[in-house]
């Protein structure tokens, strides 16, 4: 992909480590989001904590329904209610408290300070209005620009997510755009207000893995120039290992494990972690090591309205002993910045 | 796969210049006004034993070339033979004998059960459409195939709505196996499930292949999947064959820019690896005006002059592999 | 999802969810009751509906004649009771032949699409555009009255309606992959239409037949009224309501009561179809 404007970027992952300055972008501490329902409490998000720093690329993986879109909507205060409800936690951005905030206070932080990018931008775009309007709008509302120059700003934006002929594609509808360019739309407005944060929601699961590629790196791209950091959520772990800087696992509700990229690939600790690692075909093995058959996690994900007692992995783990069954373990520290919610690593069985 | 397998002289599954044009239809009278080339001149076989894997990205007509083998859509034009018997032209009696040779399994395990019937039901169906074992065997068989795919036979008498993607996809793929078909059609058959249960769907695919010794059409989009289960691999684009060849020479000598370009935009979740990165501009053009000579023109480093003008036609490189390319002409 | 759900396995679950469904239970119970009327109006009716008694023509409501008597003298109860016989075998049996006869012509006609398809829904259309009472009149007119004939007129009314309402659900269904997952196992097209596409568009199909067993019920009212359906003397809840009309202000019980026995017919029917609708649908069965 040849930019022109940007200098080329090669491989996400080459951030300098360079130390946290006091205060993350993002800490959540302790979420708790259940919803209400008539068949029970469905414990969606369970005691989460986890941070993103300014800066940062921060992946967010697990298995569908483990609970990541809820946590994305947690803080953006868009948690449907009822049922939903933030039971207890606190989300800090830039140190506020987003759960103490009004309405009105959250969507002037929704608009502005932190943008979103669903899996279907259909749902985002508003049908009814060119894309043009759209993007538009955002510049009059946030900088109160005047139509005309925020109609330049506009196009601008559509030129650096490199949609073809954007004083053309202004007018058009999102239902003329295809869905690559339906999420490139919907990119250049989440830019466009110049966020601190990005929620990246799937960004990618809807579209072709060529497709898929662009669009990566056009966000890690425009996320370098623009200093904004992203958490990238997505059950896709070779975008994870590509892009992001820091994972985080979820399996139920709970974060299992987190880790900076290279010790979760390489040197996972979390069962499951290494379970779903293992469990996935990866491009070109056959052609070193022939055909071997795929290790598989046995049994199945829960339902959240039939968890388990104990770790909720237990009943799916090999190394699972009678603790496992009683007692929920908590994340510790295994090693500097890996933090691991297992017994059995803790214990050292 | 091994020579003693192959089946003498003839494939199993030979699709020859398959063609299949929707009409696109506009105004009160219902004129056609273009058609979409779903699948245009796309020619693939698959042996005794085999996995073929049909890989590309959506739209290309990958489920158009399975519905057309399936007899679920009528060719537009071109030959499909089984077993080296042309089935565009067979009557109902070798229909039916078609129907129990070849099976499928679709993406979506919501869509592709009946809602309405027990899956006992379900998986006992082909036994009951085919009348091949009495009324009161039929249970025990359906007893069996659930234990074959990992099932419990207690479940029989439920409703597919109380089952997860994963043992629905379970349910569906005993169906399939319910006939000893020879051939089995799977059609993105783990796209919609979790990372987990995918690697446990794909090793009961590998089973029941070896156990019954069934051969694959397996078509997908996810590269990874298709060369793990894979022993030949082709790679479609905009309704075309572009690139057939060998799972692991396919991946280490990829031949056509297409499939180079597919090979690298696949993210692998090691970390560490450098990857070259060949990004395609722009997106797939659309079939209904698929681009001159080469579809793949347009969006390919490598286009010359005639790539413009003229179509490549498939040539072979050796044995295992052939490319559609003016690069190897 | 539901996989934790253990479902425990038994011949009556379809009852016992219906079981559960308060409102479909209360519905039968009316039916049941209305329909032993119909079986046993003759051994309940306090007179002959057909008796004219002159001396006491238009009394209200009183000892001997609980609801009252009609412009004949004749009693309005044992006139109700009587009538439901009519009623109720006219709405029920004639929208069971339209159901039956539009379902399957519904859902031919998405099924095949095409030609045959246009074709059946061409004339459906046509059908379609004259009201219910029309069509009824011009049936009629043909077939010639009677019980028998009027049955059968209501259903020939009835049946693009329900083809109407099969068609469209139909297209839906068909394009389903479990029914391209039939064809591939070879189930025949006829199997694939009683078992795959109508257990799938059942459930509003059933819920719409039952609404119109009321319009069918008074539809037979107003053929009856003109003269078209059931003979004057024979008591129907139609032509009780539609000789009382005109008597509203001064004789109101002479249309009130045969109306109270429509709608709560109508209603009870109404409860018992959102019933079965529940109970057609697996997922919803408990
Ligand atoms: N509005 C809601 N009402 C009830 N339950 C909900 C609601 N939204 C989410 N849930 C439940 O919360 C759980 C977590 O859902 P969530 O959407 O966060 O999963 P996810 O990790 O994003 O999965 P996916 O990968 O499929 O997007 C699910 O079990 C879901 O059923
Ligand atoms: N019944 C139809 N009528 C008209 N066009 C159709 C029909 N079925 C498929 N097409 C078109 O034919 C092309 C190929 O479709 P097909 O479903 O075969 O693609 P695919 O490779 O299976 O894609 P995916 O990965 O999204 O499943 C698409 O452009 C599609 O829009
Ligand atoms: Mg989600
Ligand atoms: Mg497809």
């Amino acid at each position: 992909m040849d930019l022109g404007i940007f200098p080329r970027v090669v491989g996400a992952k080459k951030f300098e480590s360079k130390k946290m300055n006091d205060r993350p972008l993002l800490d959540i501490r302790n979420l708790k989001t259940y919803f209400f329902l008539p068949e029970g409490v469905i414990k969606a998000v369970d005691n989460v904590s986890f941070h993103v720093g300014n800066r940062e690329i921060v992946g967010l993986v697990g298995e569908s329904g483990c609970g990541k879109s809820v946590t994305a909507l947690s803080i953006l205060g868009l948690i449907q209610s009822p049922p939903g409800q933030i039971v207890s936690g606190e989300i800090l951005f830039q140190g506020q408290d987003l759960c103490k905030m009004s309405p009105e206070q959250l969507r002037k932080i929704r608009g502005n300070r932190i943008a979103m990018i669903f899996q279907e931008p259909m749902i985002s775009l508003n049908p009814l209005y060119s894309i043009g309007d759209q993007i538009v709008e955002v510049y009059t509302e946030h900088y109160g620009l005047s139509r005309q120059e925020a109609r330049k700003k506009a196009k601008e934006m559509l030129e650096k997510v490199q949609i073809p002929s954007p004083a053309r594609r202004i007018y058009e509808y999102p239902h003329q755009l295809s869905g690559g360019m339906r999420q490139r739309a919907m990119i250049a407005m989440a830019l466009a207000c110049k966020p601190a944060m990005i929620l990246a929601d799937e960004p990618t699961t809807a579209l072709d893995v060529t497709i898929q590629a662009q669009i990566l790196e056009l966000m890690v791209e425009l996320q370098k120039l623009m200093g904004t950091s992203i958490l990238l959520i997505t059950h896709n772990l070779g975008a994870v290992a590509e892009y992001a800087k820091r994972v985080i696992v979820m399996y139920l509700g709970r974060v299992v494990e987190e880790a900076p990229v290279i010790p979760i690939f390489e040197s996972p600790l979390h069962p499951y972690t290494v379970g779903l690692l293992n469990s996935i075909p990866k491009l070109g093995s056959k052609a070193i090591g022939g055909k071997k058959r795929l290790e598989e996690i046995p049994g199945m994900v829960p339902g959240l309205n039939d968890l388990p007692e104990g770790c909720y992995f237990h009943p799916r783990c090999s190394k699972g002993r009678e603790i496992c069954k009683r007692k929920e373990p908590k994340l510790f520290e295994n090693q500097p910045g890996h933090r691991v919610a297992c017994w059995a690593v803790r214990e050292g069985w | 796969m091994s020579e003693e397998l192959i089946f003498h002289g003839e494939h199993l599954l030979d699709v020859q210049r398959l063609k299949k044009f929707f009409p696109i239809k506009k105004g009160v009278f219902r004129r056609t006004v273009g058609w979409v080339q779903a699948v245009d001149g796309v020619s693939l076989h698959v042996d005794k034993g085999e996995t073929l894997g049909l890989v590309g990205e959506s739209g290309c007509g990958k489920s158009t070339t399975g519905k057309c083998i399936l007899r679920l859509l009528e060719p537009t034009e071109g030959d499909i033979l089984l077993e080296g018997k042309n089935i565009s032209a067979i009557n109902p009696s070798e229909m039916k004998q078609f129907r129990r040779k070849v099976q499928a399994v679709f993406q979506d395990p919501y869509s592709s059960l009946n809602p309405r019937m027990s899956v006992g039901n379900i998986v006992g169906e082909p036994f009951k459409v085919h009348d091949i074992h009495p009324s009161s065997d039929i249970r025990e068989r359906v007893a069996d195939l659930f234990k074959k795919v990992g099932l419990r036979p207690e479940y029989m008498s439920r409703y597919p709505h109380e089952f997860s993607g994963g043992q629905r996809q379970r349910i569906g793929i005993a169906r399939s196996i319910a006939l000893r078909p020879d051939l089995i059609i799977f059609d993105e058959p783990v796209s919609a499930l979790d990372v987990s249960i995918q690697a446990q769907v794909i090793n009961l695919l590998d089973d029941l292949k070896q156990e019954f010794k069934l051969s694959y059409l397996f078509i997908a989009h996810d590269l990874s999947v298709v060369e793990h289960v894979s022993d030949r691999i082709a790679v479609m684009y905009l309704g075309k064959i572009v690139e057939v060849a060998k799972d692991t020479e396919l991946y280490s000598n990829p031949l056509h820019p297409y499939t180079r370009a597919l090979l690298s935009a696949i993210p692998i979740p090691e970390p560490k690896q450098k990857k070259k990165r060949i990004i395609l501009q722009g997106e797939v053009p659309s079939p209904i005006n698929p681009p001159s000579g080469c579809r793949f023109h347009p969006r390919c480093s490598e286009a010359m002059k005639i790539c413009k003008h003229e179509e490549p036609i498939m040539s072979a490189i050796d044995h295992h592999h052939q490319v559609s390319c003016f690069l190897y002409r | 999802m539901s996989n934790t759900r253990i479902l425990e396995e038994g011949k009556g679950k379809l009852w016992r969810t219906f079981k559960k469904n308060k409102t479909a239970l209360v519905g039968t119970a009316i039916i049941i009751i209305v329909i032993a009327v119909a079986i046993l109006a003759p051994w309940i009716s306090p007179h002959d509906p057909l008796e004219q008694n002159m001396v006491h023509r238009l009394k209200p409501p009183d000892r001997t004649y609980p609801l009252g008597t009609d412009e004949y003298g004749r009693d309005v109860l044992s006139r109700v009771l009587w009538g439901t016989r009519v009623s109720l075998s006219v709405g029920i049996l004639s929208i069971l032949f339209g159901l039956v006869v539009g379902t399957a012509m519904g859902a031919v006609a998405g099924y095949k699409g095409a030609i045959v398809g246009s074709i059946i829904m061409r004339m459906v259309d046509v059908l379609l555009s004259f009201p219910v009472l029309i069509s009824g009149i011009l049936v009629v007119a043909i077939l010639g009255p009677g019980m028998d004939k009027l049955i059968l007129t209501m259903g020939i009314v009835f049946a693009p309606r329900f083809a109407r309402l099969a068609y469209g659900p139909t297209l839906v269904v068909k394009e389903r992959e479990y029914v391209d997952s039939a064809r591939i196992i070879g189930v025949s097209n006829l199997r694939i239409l009683t078992h795959y596409l109508f257990p799938n568009i059942f459930g509003g199909i059933l819920v719409a037949g039952t609404l119109w067993v009321g319009t069918a019920i008074l539809t037979e009212a107003s053929l009856s009224f003109l003269g078209l359906g059931v003979s004057p003397p024979t008591p129907t809840w139609g032509n009780m309501i539609k000789s009382g009309i005109d008597r509203l202000t001064t004789a109101p019980w002479l249309s009130i009561f045969p109306g109270l026995s429509i709608l709560t017919t109508v209603l009870a029917i109404n409860m018992i179809g959102d019933g079965l609708r529940d109970i057609t649908d697996p997922k919803l069965r408990i």
